[in-house]
């Protein structure tokens, strides 16, 4: 557990800002965090109702470290993960990735950040049913790429695809498309594509939310040895044994973070 | 890359759009059929007219003609611009053909020097192979035709072999015992060569009044029939020599006693001399030459003439287009409301382009909300499902342009097959195709939400097909006297050779027409992938990877 964290949160759902200055250090320099969320505030409207679904979270995720994320449903877990990923705009607060507020980047920059720097693993695997496992590794690589430039990386990518996909145990399974894959199998292979693109930061929406108990330990022995080797990773869930082996575990309750363990 | 990549896959692992590219296709196809069509059947008529009429006309603007026409024609002649000229005269009449009277254009030429302007030699249908093939002889090695035989010859002196009287050219049509049979061939049998026909005509005098004399006759003998491909000019064409009927008109070169114009008196030793007159002379420009420097030169050279001949009424000068004008922009009306027909088909596949990749970016929204999640931008998306459109639009315009090609180049010989086999055959393969249809759908509905169950009754659908097909078939070579009989009184003739004129229907596709369409095809299909990819890049990737 990496002591050197800090996360700072309006615990009883008060709207208090984080005391601690607002400049984050220089990016790479020593102690400063990979990722620093700071007062994020994000509204829906649904049914002509304003559901403030986050109110305020902060939170620093060190280099390395493995961060939990549990609430209840509607607790606005997920909705955190997608902003730290870029996915949605707050309309409050911040995300610095290595120091840089992603919200400040033009549109193609925060779709590069989401391409290289981000890697996403969802609850219901999501992955594209027209190609094999062996393509939808790739697509990340994919994507980074442009047409004229793919022939030139498509070996070396293709090379890490496989690696992958081995790695995660899926080696004789290339081929085969997610509708001929098992629960487990497919989020296998959603973790070797978020993988592809060697991301610093693996966000995990309750990967195994799907998934039975046995097979749901398999994944949860994966994520744990890819964060032994190095791999930064926030991962939200509702389920306690499953953050177990997480270096922290922050709770949300109510769109604000409500305490810390670890 | 994964734009490609995507585009590749959806494109054979998706139904929706495959029925979109079906759509682009069948509308490429069906706008190259009927543009080659018509513009084919626009060609043959420009084609027929000018080949007819040659390039450029001087025209009497009277039926009483123009004098001086050789001084004239000899002007023409000498112009650069103009390759060859011809003097004709031309009326209305009758001919009697073993006594039946029909009203005709009777036209006097040179044939020779006609048909360096006009095609009259070409469009002679019967020779002397025709008289071997009747009289049920062989030709005897490689020796003379006999001159009696060879109606090519004696229709290019426009005299007969034989018999000293002149001869006439008929049109085809105008010879009321010919019909066309099922494949619009005439039969040599009845056709009116060796008759005698009897022409009758009105001589005006210069001033345009019917002449003292009254009508004159003249008896000629039939040579030869001509097709022309034109039904108006078959219909009501005959030709004769020129001096034949200049001097049945009375338009030939008179000499006669002079008069005192004041006192009547003979002037002893004085004579009167009528000019000769023509009708009309006709004029094929040089090469390298338009129409319009043509017809300019010769318009110079007319009012030159008119000027040194003030006493005459100048000719008109016309060009063949000027001279067809009614009808061929009759035509070309009617391909331009066909053009414009198919805009709006067009814009009916824009629209089923733009509804099948609506439910199909509805399909995919999930799959959108992953790539955006994975890193794809909204340009990407929206560039990716533009390429899908790009690709539906190429293989349905491709396959389009193969399906039209390959109709067009065999429509005559699908309408043949129509005619003589669809009518009873049509029973077998409705039955066929309706049982397959059918097949289709139940196993379609029953099988759609398993893909190999809907593969098995689409394999089960083709399989009735080619049953029914096969029993078809077999049937019809079974009893063919009877199909031969149904299908005399059901056939099925979308263009009877019969009824319309030209005996084939035109069969060629015009390179730039097709990639014209080709390429409007794929562009319809851009145009309707166009709002459903803005509508894809706009959607927010977390509602998106929420959507259900």
């Amino acid at each position: 557990m990496n002591e050197n964290n800090t996360t700072s949160s309006s615990a009883s759902g008060s709207q208090t800002l984080d005391p601690r200055p607002q400049t984050p250090a220089p990016p790479g320099s020593p102690g400063s965090p990979l990722l620093n969320v700071t007062d994020l505030h994000k509204h829906y409207h649904i049914g002509g109702q304003d559901l403030h679904v986050l109110q305020g979270v902060d939170l620093d995720v060190q280099q390395g470290e493995w961060v939990a994320v549990l609430g209840a449903s509607g607790s606005g877990k997920s909705t955190l993960l997608h902003l730290i990923g870029g996915l949605d705009r707050p309309e409050q607060g911040s995300v610095s990735f290595e120091g840089r507020d992603i919200f400040k980047l033009p549109g193609a920059a925060i779709d590069r950040y989401r391409n290289r720097h981000v890697g996403f693993v969802f609850q219901s695997y999501h992955l594209l049913p027209e190609l094999t496992a062996l393509e939808n590794v790739l697509i990340g690589a994919m994507i980074r790429s442009s047409i004229l430039g793919w022939p030139g990386r498509r070996g070396e990518a293709r090379k890490r695809a496989i690696e992958l996909l081995n790695r995660v145990g899926l080696g004789e399974r290339m081929g085969h498309r997610p509708g001929k894959l098992s629960g487990g199998e497919r989020q296998r292979v959603a973790i070797a594509r978020a993988l592809v693109n060697e991301p610093d930061l693996l966000l995990a929406d309750e990967p195994t939310g799907n998934l039975d108990t046995d097979t749901g330990k398999q994944i949860m022995e994966l994520i744990a040895e890819l964060h032994q080797q190095g791999q930064t990773i926030v991962m939200v869930t509702h389920d306690l044994e499953i953050a177990a082996s997480a270096d922290r575990r922050l709770w949300l309750r109510e769109g604000a973070l409500a305490g810390e363990e670890g | 890359m994964y734009k490609l990549t995507l585009i590749l896959k959806y494109l054979h692992r998706k139904l929706g759009p495959m029925f979109a590219a079906l759509a682009v296709m069948l509308c490429t196809a069906m706008v190259i059929i009927v543009i080659s069509v018509m513009g084919g059947f626009l060609d043959l008529l420009q084609t027929s007219a000018r080949q007819l009429t040659g390039d450029v006309s001087v025209m009497a603007r009277s039926m009483t003609g123009f004098a001086y026409y050789e001084e004239l024609a000899e002007q023409i002649e000498e112009l650069p611009e103009v390759s060859a000229v011809s003097s004709v005269v031309t009326t209305f009449g009758m001919i009697n053909l073993d006594g039946q009277t029909m009203g005709v254009n009777i036209m006097g030429i040179e044939p020779t020097d006609f048909s360096k302007i006009v095609r009259y030699e070409d469009t002679l249908m019967w020779s002397a192979d025709d008289v071997y093939d009747r009289l049920g002889v062989q030709r005897e090695g490689s020796g003379a035709t006999p001159a009696g035989f060879d109606l090519h010859a004696q229709a290019m002196a426009l005299k007969p072999a034989s018999i000293d009287m002149p001869g006439v050219v008929i049109g085809v049509e105008v010879n009321p015992w010919h019909y066309r049979d099922k494949q619009g061939q005439y039969d040599f049998g009845n056709s009116a060569v060796q008759q005698e026909a009897a022409i009758t005509v009105l001589p005006l005098t210069e001033r345009g009044a019917p002449a003292e004399i009254g009508p004159s006759y003249l008896k000629a003998a039939v040579i030869n029939e001509f097709k022309s491909g034109l039904y108006d000019i078959d219909k009501s064409q005959v030709f004769v020599r020129f001096e034949v009927l200049q001097k049945l008109l009375g338009m030939d070169r008179k000499e006669s006693q002079a008069f005192d114009p004041e006192t009547g008196d003979e002037i002893p030793g004085a004579t009167s001399v009528k000019q000769a007159r023509a009708s009309e002379i006709v004029v094929k420009g040089a090469e390298g030459y338009t129409l319009a420097q043509v017809h300019s030169a010769i318009q110079r050279t007319v009012s030159g003439f008119a000027e040194a001949h003030p006493n005459l009424v100048a000719p008109a000068v016309r060009t063949w287009e000027q001279r067809h004008a009614q009808f061929i922009n009759a035509v070309k009306n009617e391909k331009g409301m066909v053009t414009f027909l198919f805009i709006i088909i067009s814009i009916v596949a824009v629209v089923m382009v733009a509804t099948t990749f609506y439910m199909t970016v509805l399909e995919k929204t999930r799959d959108i909300g992953v790539l955006r999640a994975v890193g794809a931008s909204q340009v990407g998306i929206m560039s990716l499902f533009l390429g899908y459109g790009l690709a539906v639009g190429v293989v349905g315009s491709f396959l389009g342009l193969a399906l039209a090609v390959s109709v067009v180049w065999h429509l005559n010989e699908i309408q043949f097959w129509l005619a003589n086999h669809l009518g009873v055959s049509a029973h077998y393969a409705w039955c066929a195709g309706g049982g397959a249809l059918i097949g289709a759908v139940v196993g379609g509905a029953i099988g759609y939400p398993k893909r190999k169950t809907l593969r098995n009754a689409m394999i089960l659908a083709t399989l009735l097909l080619l049953i029914g097909l096969i029993g078809a078939w077999v049937s019809l070579d079974q009893v063919e006297d009877l199909a031969y009989k149904l299908n005399h009184a059901i056939s099925f003739k979308m263009w009877d050779p019969q009824t319309y004129f030209f005996d084939r229907i035109p069969d060629k596709v015009k390179f730039y027409d097709a990639l014209f369409i080709g390429l409007g095809a794929i562009l319809s299909s851009v145009i309707g992938a166009l709002i459903p990819a803005i509508f894809a890049a706009r959607l927010d990737p977390v509602e998106a990877l929420r959507y259900e």
